[in-house]
């Protein structure tokens, strides 16, 4: 009760606010660092701030260091981690194709000029699939890194915001048009369904997460962030997606990542939400995680959830980003 | 009456026999809104070293529009002092817009038709543009126009309007003022040119202070009258509707469009579109609007019969009315404007797309067909001959397209350079202006 009447009257600034059976989070880490999104791989974080990347070793959570940065020459409106590669989406710039297997110091691969501006970008083995304004979703041959071929693109009908790659599917956001899945396993990357969702007013930061249908019953959703509610689409037939639902968090945060059937939602000055689908059409919050700072992007692996947070304006991308990075453990 | 001016009166009637009012190119598409009467002696195909009558390096940077009366090539430039940031080809947002600090020089070009000589040139203003534009957008967008007698330019980033004669001798100027057009945090600059109806110059500017409608006479610049208009900002430049009712000014607007009558009362409007750039034209007795945003919905584009008043727009889930004969709710583009030519509505979306509709129905006739994956975006306007389409790319590839009801790519003419402003298609030859360069394209004789 005492926790509860905290929570609503905002007295702290770093608090935990839970429901029956649900994560808590208690803080194990930080590290100032400007970060606008976070990814997580191999024990390392990876940041992207206005056109610079960080990498930050994360393998002790309490001790985050950071190992090493790149600077590209346009500002980074998405990126991708695998392995020993990092794959940035630099606006006019095109892609940038990064070698990561020394840390401390990245150092460029190869590189694409899309012909309109990059927003994300993902790798499906030797290929590069790009959310490019101009294309749509453009897929390269990047068997020779120094020498990406552009193998064939899907048109969307808006601007295409935004990708991400589950499995094989590349799921897909245009605005304001819609929703499209498309195979990353066929040759000729064709959509194999796409929902067209009227008024969704999709921003430019937009995130989308799948769940994990290994460890949950029900249909196999996706959730969109980035309009002004996240959206839930059942994707069970990525040859149909259906939307079930439209779910709005408190701070309409356009950043998350999923994990089974949970949603985490960096949500702005709302801090972290989670959002629980297991029921996909009557979401409901399980968990918030109150940040001092508003959150601007979240990851989450295993146990640890990853939140950038802050209010630092950066004059390349002209929007608000975090200053630190902070590191949860989570529980159960 | 002398030998000399016997002579004078001989050879003006010679050139008057040979360059006829429709072997000019007087404004921003011609009169014709980019249809060209078939002419055998226009060129299919060109590069930079084939089909090239000459090529003149023009300084500064411009997306204004060649026009040509006679022998005389009007072009406009702005030239800074200073190092700017480039144009990039493609589409984008989200970036700002782009303030020069630098002192520019507003030029304006009068180059010898047959041979490329630059006759005279003539700096018009000079000065630290006021406002920041959009990267792609110039400092001298707006196209010239011309009765053959004066030459009209306007340079909406200083607001300077004048008049010439084809020596280039200033008659009048005015200042009408430059204003802001701040959308979304950022400045687009202008572009919406001049037009001219007889011996009335009319020039819109939408801004943050007032947007208005005026109509200036053309002989002296004097003010005939002003309509102040409620819109934020516009790049489509307004079109003279000459239809069978009436004589009438139709100017696209985000807030709405409208039609005013020559002496500028309003005489319809129609709910308008986000972002305006293409031109209103007519044919067929109907009038074409097309306006739109890649990244909004609607991108609407409307056939609309003459005599309308008051509100036309259409009620609920209706595609037609009274007046509006048909309306595609997608179909607009965001720069080009549309080309009629036979039968048929064409639309070049700006990501290089081509669509063919019936012009008088709306019904489709092709959907989308891509030019190019490894094209730019499109800007220039679409003109059309001899039975083809011609679509410029950024990149400065023109592609060539069979007309009618099928689609067939002919063939592709590439300069290599980035391209945004609509070329003039006169007397057997295309004036084609690149970022750097202005272009004569002709068959080669022999």
């Amino acid at each position: 009760m005492t926790r509860l009447l905290l929570c609503a009257a905002g007295i702290v600034s770093v608090s935990v606010c839970v429901s029956a059976q649900t994560p808590l989070f208690t803080p194990v880490g930080s590290i100032a660092v400007p970060g606008d999104m976070i990814r997580i791989d191999g024990g390392r974080a990876y940041l992207a701030a206005g056109n610079t990347l960080t990498i930050l070793d994360v393998s002790n959570p309490a001790m985050p260091k950071r190992s090493g940065a790149y600077e590209f020459p346009d500002r980074i409106w998405g990126f991708s981690v695998a392995g020993s590669r990092a794959y940035a989406a630099c606006d006019l710039y095109g892609i940038g194709i990064l070698d990561v297997s020394n840390p401390a110091k990245p150092t460029l691969a190869g590189s694409y000029k899309t012909k309109g501006q990059a927003h994300a970008v993902e790798a499906f083995g030797k290929t590069a699939l790009i959310s490019d304004h101009m294309l749509g979703v453009a897929y390269l041959d990047i068997s020779n890194e120094s020498k990406p071929v552009l193998q064939g693109s899907v048109f969307l009908e808006g601007y295409s915001r935004y990708l991400a790659i589950f499995g094989s599917l590349v799921y897909a956001v245009d605005s304001p048009e819609g929703f499209y899945v498309l195979d990353a396993a066929k040759a000729a990357l064709e959509p194999m369904g796409a929902v067209q969702t009227k008024d969704s007013n999709y921003g430019r930061i937009i995130s989308i997460g799948v769940s994990d249908p290994s460890n949950a019953t029900g249909p196999k959703i996706a959730v969109v962030s980035g309009g002004r509610a996240l959206q839930v689409y059942d994707v069970s037939n990525p040859a149909a997606p259906v939307l079930l639902t439209t779910y709005a968090t408190p701070g309409r945060g356009p950043r998350m990542a999923m994990k089974g059937r949970l949603a985490y939602v960096a949500d702005n000055a709302e801090g972290v939400q989670v959002v629980d689908f297991s029921t996909p059409s009557k979401p409901r919050i399980a968990a918030t995680y109150k940040t001092a700072k508003p959150a601007i992007d979240v990851a989450v692996v295993d146990s640890l959830v990853f939140v950038v947070a802050g209010h630092h304006f950066n004059e390349m991308t002209r929007r608000f980003e975090g200053d630190e990075v902070l590191i949860l453990r989570q529980t159960p | 009456m002398n030998r000399a001016a016997i002579v004078a009166i001989g050879l003006t009637l010679l050139a008057l026999q040979t360059v006829s009012a429709a072997d000019q190119w007087p404004q921003f598409r011609g009169l014709q809104a980019g249809v060209v009467a078939d002419d055998p002696t226009l060129p299919d195909s060109w590069s930079e070293t084939e089909n090239i009558a000459w090529k003149v390096p023009i300084p500064g940077l411009g997306w204004s529009s060649p026009v040509v009366w006679n022998d005389h090539v009007f072009l406009t430039s702005a030239i800074s002092s200073g190092n700017e940031k480039a144009p990039v080809t493609g589409l984008y947002d989200d970036q700002g817009g782009v303030k020069s600090t630098a002192e520019h020089r507003w030029m304006l070009y009068d180059v010898d038709f047959a041979t490329g000589r630059l006759r005279w040139e003539r700096e018009l203003w000079r000065g630290v543009p006021p406002y920041a534009k959009h990267l792609k957008n110039t400092f001298a967008s707006e196209t010239p126009v011309t009765d053959g007698e004066l030459l009209y330019v306007y340079f909406g980033s200083v607001g300077l309007m004048t008049a010439l004669d084809l020596n280039g001798k200033t008659v009048w100027t005015k200042e009408l003022g430059s204003f802001g057009t701040n959308r979304n945090g950022a400045e687009y600059g202008s572009a919406a040119s001049p037009v001219l109806y007889k011996n009335r110059l009319y020039i819109v500017n939408d801004n943050l202070t007032q947007s208005f409608i005026a109509a200036f006479d053309a002989k002296t610049g004097a003010e005939i009258w002003r309509t102040n208009r409620e819109e934020a900002g516009n790049w489509s430049t307004p079109y003279v509707w000459e239809n069978e009712l009436r004589t009438e000014i139709v100017v696209e607007g985000a807030v709405k469009i409208r039609s005013y009558s020559l002496d500028g009362k309003l005489l319809w409007e129609l709910k308008g579109t986000p972002l305006t750039s293409p031109t209103p034209f007519s044919k067929h007795g109907l009038l074409f609007l097309n306006a739109g945003y890649p990244g909004n919905v609607p991108r609407p584009v409307y056939a609309i019969r003459p005599g309308a008043t008051g509100d036309i727009s259409l009620k609920g889930d209706a595609i037609t009315n009274d007046y509006v004969v048909w309306y595609q709710p997608v179909l607009g583009t965001y720069n080009t404007s549309a080309l009629v030519y036979g039968d048929y509505y064409y639309t070049l979306l700006d990501r290089g797309f081509l669509l063919c509709h019936d012009a008088r129905t709306g019904k489709e006739i092709y959907s989308r067909k891509r030019l190019s994956a490894e094209a730019s975006g499109f800007t220039a306007s679409p003109w059309a001959y001899n039975g083809k389409i011609f679509l410029l790319s950024e990149d400065g590839d023109t592609f060539v397209v069979q007309a009618g009801a099928e689609y067939k790519l002919l063939g592709k003419n590439s300069l290599n350079e980035m391209s945004m402003a609509t070329p003039a298609v006169v007397r057997g030859s295309i004036i084609l202006r690149t970022q750097f360069s202005l272009y004569r394209i002709a068959r080669r004789q022999g």
